[in-house]
């Protein structure tokens, strides 16, 4: 990385001593004046009992610490606990990925721009969020399909391997509902539970989903399909990606677990890459609850590429949606011409 | 009143476009009641509430009128007492016209959507150089003692110091003020202000001019709901989608899980009208947007705004003294002269030092809000016209 030009570090530092801790790594003035005001702001608002003269040099002291560690490297969004994602907030803290503006990004396009698309599904959509990690995807839709008022609710089950990303995603469940930004009836409508999406053997996998959204919610449907949409945002960057792509500050901080799949054990092929571990596992436990549509997060126009044809050899038709930065980043596939064709109108 | 005019007997009355306006409204007010009364509905009973202001001042006015012409009837009875009461009875007729017809002008002119929002106002250095510099000094200045005095709390959000010529410069201020309804006050310092005085670092004892340039926002609140209410019902502000170019500000890279990056600048230009609006308030991308978005659609809406205001007002040029428009210098701080003069109500300050102190801005802020209340009447009364002319040219 360029080292900072020094004239930048002395305009930052006549403008506030703490700027230069923050420009380490924003690497741009206006992004740490803001970080500096998210902090104060974060900093200022926490309640406290202490008398006024006393509380503000506490404060202060709190905001300077919370610098020093953001100039380690340290994510702002651990530092203030939280990350809006959409119209929720999502918990951050060690042991769970940051919620991405990307993912954001493809939850509402998928959500809310095609509100009617997903509306005319009528009945409860049942919504499948795979490696949820802290629950951002799951969250989000909930309010989304909330928000659109569909008469029937809606069901999310949100599924992962780490204890303690599904503990925060539960966190984040009752945050929500406490700030308003859920109904009380995401109690109930959002679950999260614990599941091996690489185990050889998915029967577990299979009945715990099932009885979740079977659960009052049989009536009305062709009898076979478990649920009506999979999202996923699995492990998508290699071991080697890792130490490359990747920026300082996710490597140090964030969990390896949720970035870089595990090998596995019997190499698919000849150009089985370990990145792509994820994408056939979820595309069977897909076919086997008889999802009709699918959306994937890949980390890129390669990823995308391979994760497409990999689905169209199993009979699905697919398309990919770009992001805002215009790089490749979901698949998207359905089944025929079913009900959820329309997710190859978008891009 | 500028619209108000004396008839043959000294006696005043409105402008005959504008109570034609305020009828209509007067009207419609009595309509919407009329169906309140059957069925309940939560929009129309908010025109309805936007509109009572105007039927009671109309009210007003029209029993005043009334009263007047019935005393002057009275005052030349041939019985003394009762013609010596009745001409007793006109001058306090008179007052209540006049309270009534202010009053009747001030409720048509539509308050700022905007009005009681805090505000976010913005200083830079136009034409001058480094002048220029320490001039937006000085006015960063004259604002922080005004809000002083006002007891009004400041966030400083940016300041970039310009000293390459030597003084106090800077090259950028960007603040909010957090005092709920500033943005009323201070909608109205928005423009170019244009100093002439021999600058601290000039050797040669040259006057210069230099301007600079303020521009002043509403800050939007925190909560959802707040800001959408301004621009929704207002037609001038509807906006195609189609239209809107929305940028994510984000550095290239691989993105998604590889980096994460707390920028959430949403940067949203509207097409036809070329007006960019860019936004890093709060960590949230969805929020940047929809606060982006607000703004874009105020400023489309303020554009065409303007348009239609002027050619409204082009269609009776000579009639009107328009003020300069708005991208003109609105005031100039004049040194040498001792004096600062607001181009809009031609107000003249004599006590330099003291208004770069923030003495003696608010008045000159309450000149200029007559001013505008005053200028929005004869725009409204244009278009009014304009809109008669247009009937009557269909019905030919």
């Amino acid at each position: 990385m360029p080292r900072l030009p020094p004239s930048l570090v002395t305009l930052a530092r006549s403008q506030h001593s703490l700027l230069p801790l923050l420009l380490r790594q924003t690497r741009s003035l206006p992004l740490a004046r803001s970080e500096l005001r998210w902090l104060r702001e974060y900093v200022f608002q926490l309640p406290s009992s202490i008398s006024s003269p006393a509380l503000h040099r506490a404060r202060r002291h709190h905001l300077k610490r919370l610098c020093y560690h953001r100039s380690l490297g340290a994510p702002l969004q651990y530092l203030l606990k939280t990350q809006p994602f959409g119209t929720v907030e999502i918990l951050c803290g060690k042991g769970a990925l940051i919620p991405r503006p990307e993912t954001e990004g493809t939850v509402v396009k998928l959500f809310q721009t095609r509100r009617n698309g997903v509306a005319q599904e009528g009945y409860g959509l049942r919504v499948l969020d795979l490696c949820t990690g802290p629950g951002s995807i799951a969250l989000l839709a909930a309010s989304l399909l909330h928000d659109s008022g569909s008469p029937s609710g809606y069901r999310v089950l949100g599924v992962d391997i780490s204890d303690r990303a599904l503990r925060l995603a539960q966190q984040s469940l009752t945050y929500n509902i406490a700030n308003g930004a859920l109904p009380p009836a995401a109690r109930q409508n959002v679950g999260f539970t614990k599941l091996d999406l690489l185990a050889t053997d998915h029967s577990a996998a299979l009945s715990t989903i099932a009885s979740f959204f079977n659960h009052d919610f049989t009536s009305g449907r062709e009898p076979e399909s478990v649920v009506d949409i999979i999202i996923a945002n699995p492990p998508y960057i290699s071991p080697q990606g890792y130490w490359k792509d990747t920026s300082r500050s996710v490597r140090l901080y964030e969990p390896e677990l949720a970035l870089v799949p595990p090998p596995l054990p019997k190499p698919h092929g000849s150009d089985y890459l370990q990145e792509d571990s994820f994408y056939p596992a979820i595309e069977s436990l897909a076919t086997k609850l008889r999802a009709p549509g699918l959306v994937l997060e890949t980390g890129g126009n390669d990823q995308s590429a391979r994760v497409q044809h990999m689905l169209a050899q199993r009979n699905w038709e697919t398309s990919i949606w770009t992001d805002f930065a215009g790089i490749h980043r979901n698949v998207v596939a359905w089944r025929g011409n079913g009900s959820w064709s329309w997710l190859g109108s978008l891009s | 009143m500028a619209s108000a005019r004396p008839d043959q007997n000294g006696d005043f009355y409105l402008a005959d476009s504008l109570l034609k306006r305020a009828r209509q409204l007067s009207a419609e007010h009595d309509a919407i009641e009329a169906q309140l009364q059957e069925d309940f509905e939560a929009k129309k009973a908010a025109r309805s509430g936007q509109l009572r202001p105007v039927s009671e001042a109309l009210k007003q006015y029209d029993s005043a009128v009334e009263n007047l012409k019935e005393l002057r009837v009275l005052a030349n009875d041939p019985d003394p007492t009762l013609a010596s009461m009745a001409a007793d009875d006109i001058p306090e007729t008179i007052d209540a016209i006049r309270s009534s017809s202010a009053a009747l002008t001030t409720s048509l002119v539509p308050r700022n959507q905007f009005a009681a929002c805090p505000s976010i106002i913005e200083i830079r250095p136009g034409t001058g150089g480094g002048e220029a510099a320490l001039f937006t000094n000085d006015l960063y200045k004259m604002y922080i003692s005004l809000f002083g005095t006002l007891r009004w709390s400041t966030t400083l959000i940016s300041y970039q110091t310009y000293n390459e010529i030597g003084g106090e410069g800077c090259s950028e201020v960007i603040m909010t003020v957090n005092a709920p309804e500033s943005y009323e006050l201070l909608r109205l310092e928005s423009g170019v202000h244009r100093v002439q005085r021999v600058p601290e670092t000039e050797t040669k004892g040259r006057t210069h001019t230099s301007t600079v340039s303020v521009m002043v926002l509403p800050k939007l609140g925190e909560d959802e709901g707040e800001f959408e209410h301004g621009t929704d019902d207002d037609p001038l502000a509807q906006i195609d989608m189609k239209d809107v170019k929305v940028d994510v500000l984000r550095a290239s890279g691989a993105g998604g899980q590889h980096v994460n990056r707390t920028e959430s600048a949403v940067r949203m230009t509207h097409l036809p009208t070329g007006i960019v609006v860019s936004m890093q308030d709060t960590r949230s991308q969805h929020k940047n947007r929809a606060r982006a978005l607000t703004i874009l659609k105020a400023k489309v809406a303020e554009k065409r705004r303007k348009a239609q205001e002027e050619e409204a007002l082009s269609m009776r040029r000579g009639v009107l003294r328009v003020g300069a428009g708005r991208s003109d210098k609105i005031r100039t701080y004049n040194y040498t002269q001792n004096r600062v003069t607001d181009h809009r109500s031609g107000e003249s300050n004599h006590n330099l030092p003291a208004f770069m102190k923030g003495d003696g801005l608010s008045e000159m802020v309450k000149g200029v809000k007559e001013w505008d209340v005053q200028r929005s009447v004869e725009v409204m009364v244009a278009i009014q016209e304009m809109e008669d002319e247009k009937k009557r040219k269909e019905g030919r």
